[in-house]
């Protein structure tokens, strides 16, 4: 790639108010990606101390209610306030540019679900400063031990409204992105001609949009059993703690998927940039995704009680494991886009990679706890810990970075240095499977979850060792990438060509980064890479492919 | 052609359908209820979606007329503010739930005059 060296002006500052209240959906997307990666660096903080306390048998660096706080909050912040957020980023600056949009669909909804999301995190973390401590009830706020008499204190009831007022604000954020996609698109940008992140997003929103409501109805009943002494989840009630179960994991397992869904897209608008070629069945892929992964994913919420004995076994064991068809579409696809492709071994390039592989283990230990023989083995243990860190740590989390890598330039208008996002992606390879590889054995070998210690006769010291060092090593690979963006947007400022590293769908026919309204001329949409199609046309008329600009191919034919 | 209502209507018969598989296990309710209603109330998004769709495909007359952005909304952070101090007053008191209640009126106020000058804005152009 050759970037011209006009050095230009840093950009003016919005000031306070402005940051607060611009309702652009670009500057929208930057701050939720900033609020986000806080919240990472605040869940990752928990982390480590939890590995420290971990690392050796019988420490006893915190106290076990501290722990249970610890590992409550981890997994909340992780997942309210870090990866579904940041999915609904990217959502929020891709989608309107991937359809040819000069704004999103609902800006000031859009604004309202970000100062809600970012609102209802701080009451969350708010928690640490009560005299109780915070939420210590596990992620999911599980009954009835998140009733009052079992966990007392305002921290839960600031967990519990916390995450009501995340879980709306995300909602708000989903209605806008699904709204520009099927409202707000380009003339000629038909549903077959959206991008592969794009219909992920609608594929992510579509889970979001029934299965939120339903995580606010029911944390707003379990408050209501907080304060009104346990009217529908206590145990003892008919139903109880197990319809708690049942409608929590309905919005749970969507969860899930939408922590993964939007990434996969990153990972296919990667793999087909850097292997310059377009998306290999493509209508398959949108087909096995959309339809098959996130509809089903939304039939499969049962297999999270599987152990109990109160869903239907066969049922939820049946549709989990037809999830395997879904996700093989979608793997065969995502490595078709490379089958003699011109490859280029980029940072973006790699996190891809490290994506599809590690991402595969993760869906691998799931079978585990989708068999429900297998499922009363592992269950509650730290193979399911595992589990969900290969899919979302070390799958989504990846694919995230491999995003970032790749339109950080559309964002800020500034690439990140390649030599240090190598260093970033070879250390967080390591760390991921130092930390993550060891769990698997230690739940087969009987190690339970969220144990604050556990005693040296078992021998579990030496692998416990290598997890915390590996956890070490993220959180050095994460330092590498914050100082990456430092020292990139530190350098000298040039102006970059609109479509640096030659992608295909149409947020690279605008500059980097687009002007408020986006575009100041869109070209022909004929496919649902209409930056190759620019290629194409401008390749057969002899024109350099580096100067190719959307308003060459715009005047018909009038290419110059 | 108007296509975009397939997209939920096509998820929501999805669920139903399997809502209906559920039948054959012997099922627990909660789980039909569950499964079958999302799916319900994802037919009838797309019925909507399809019944107020407008034409996208083809170039609409007002294409050329400039629409007006909104490019800074304070109201809708304040009303934001409101509704989060609204909810967690269920567990300050009542103070805080009014104070969440009139932040949210004073939102309701700007954005309304947010929307007027916009309207002029647009009438002045």
């Amino acid at each position: 790639m050759s970037t011209p060296a006009l050095v230009v002006p840093r950009e003016q500052s919005l000031g306070l108010i402005g940051w607060m209240a611009s309702t652009d959906h670009k500057s929208l997307g930057k701050r939720m990606i900033g609020a986000s990666i806080l919240f990472f660096v605040v869940g990752g903080i928990m982390a480590l101390i939890m590995r420290a306390q971990l690392g050796q048998p019988d420490q006893q660096i915190v106290s076990p209610e501290t722990y249970n706080a610890l590992f409550t909050m981890h997994g909340s912040t992780m997942i309210y306030l870090f990866v579904v957020p940041l999915a609904l980023a990217l959502g929020v600056y891709l989608v309107p540019l991937q359809c040819g949009a000069a704004e999103i669909a609902g800006p000031r909804v859009a604004l309202l679900g970000f100062w809600l999301y970012l609102a209802g995190g701080l009451i969350l973390e708010l928690g640490w400063a009560t005299n109780g401590g915070p939420g210590r009830a596990t992620w999911i706020a599980v009954a009835p031990l998140s009733e009052m008499q079992r966990t007392p204190g305002s921290g839960q009831d600031l967990w519990i409204l916390g995450v009501i007022i995340v879980s709306i604000g995300q909602w708000l954020s989903a209605l806008c992105i699904i709204a520009t996609a099927m409202r707000k698109r380009a003339p000629g940008m038909t549903l077959m001609r959206m991008a592969p992140f794009t219909w992920l997003m609608v594929g992510t929103t579509l889970m979001m949009v029934f299965a939120w409501p339903v995580l606010v109805v029911t944390l707003a009943l379990l408050e209501w059993d907080r304060k009104n002494g346990g009217i529908f989840f206590a145990a003892g009630h008919p139903a109880g703690p197990i319809a708690y179960q049942q409608l929590f994991w309905f919005y749970g397992h969507p969860v899930v998927y939408v922590m993964f869904f939007p990434f996969v897209g990153c990972v296919a608008e990667v793999f087909s940039a850097f292997s310059g070629r377009r998306m290999f069945g493509y209508k398959f892929f949108v087909f096995g995704s959309v339809l098959l992964f996130a509809a089903g994913s939304s039939m499969v919420w049962g297999h999270h009680l599987l152990t109990s004995g109160r869903v239907d076994i066969k049922f939820f064991s049946f549709n989990t494991h037809g999830l395997i068809l879904a996700a093989g579409i979608e793997y065969f696809d995502l490595l078709g886009t490379l089958w003699r492709g011109r490859i280029r071994f980029t940072t973006a390039f790699l996190f891809a990679c490290g994506f599809m592989w590690q991402f595969l283990i993760g869906g691998l230990t799931g079978i585990w706890t989708a068999a429900p023989t297998l499922d009363y083995h592992v269950n509650n243990s730290y193979l399911i810990v595992a589990h969900f860190h290969y899919t979302i740590f070390a799958g989504s989390l990846f694919a995230a970075f491999a995003g970032m890598y790749y339109w950080w330039p559309k964002f800020f208008g500034v690439l990140l240095s390649e030599r240090l996002g190598k260093v970033h992606f070879v250390l967080l390879t390591i760390g991921t499977n130092l930390t993550f590889a060891p769990m698997i054995a230690l739940g087969q070998e009987g190690m339970t979850r969220r144990i604050s210690t556990y005693p040296a006769a078992n021998g579990w010291g030496t692998l416990n060792l290598l997890e915390s060092a590996g956890a070490g090593i993220i959180a050095l690979a994460i330092l590498v990438f914050l100082i990456n963006v430092w020292v990139s947007h530190r350098a000298p400022r040039v102006v970059l060509p609109n479509n640096p590293w030659q992608g295909n769908s149409l947020e690279w026919a605008t500059t980097c980064p687009p002007p408020r309204h986006n575009f100041d001329g869109l070209p022909p949409i004929r496919s649902y890479a209409p930056m190759m199609d620019m290629r194409e046309e401008a390749e057969d008329r002899g024109l350099p492919v580096e100067e190719v600009r959307p308003e060459l191919v715009t005047e018909q034919g009038a290419a110059t | 052609m108007r296509r975009s209502g397939l997209v939920p209507a096509a998820w929501g018969a999805f669920l139903i359908a399997m809502a209906l598989t559920d039948l054959a296990y012997g099922p627990v309710p909660q789980e039909i209820e569950m499964l079958g209603g999302a799916g319900l109330a994802m037919v009838l998004i797309g019925g909507l979606s399809w019944l107020t769709e407008r034409r996208r495909l083809e170039p609409r007359p007002d294409d050329d007329v400039p629409r007006p952005l909104p490019d800074l909304s304070v109201s809708t952070v304040v009303l934001a503010l409101g509704i989060a101090i609204l909810i967690v007053g269920y567990e300050f008191g009542p103070w805080c739930v009014f104070i969440g209640g009139g932040t949210i009126v004073v939102a309701i106020a700007g954005l309304i005059r947010e929307f007027r000058a916009e309207r002029r804005a647009a009438g002045s152009a």
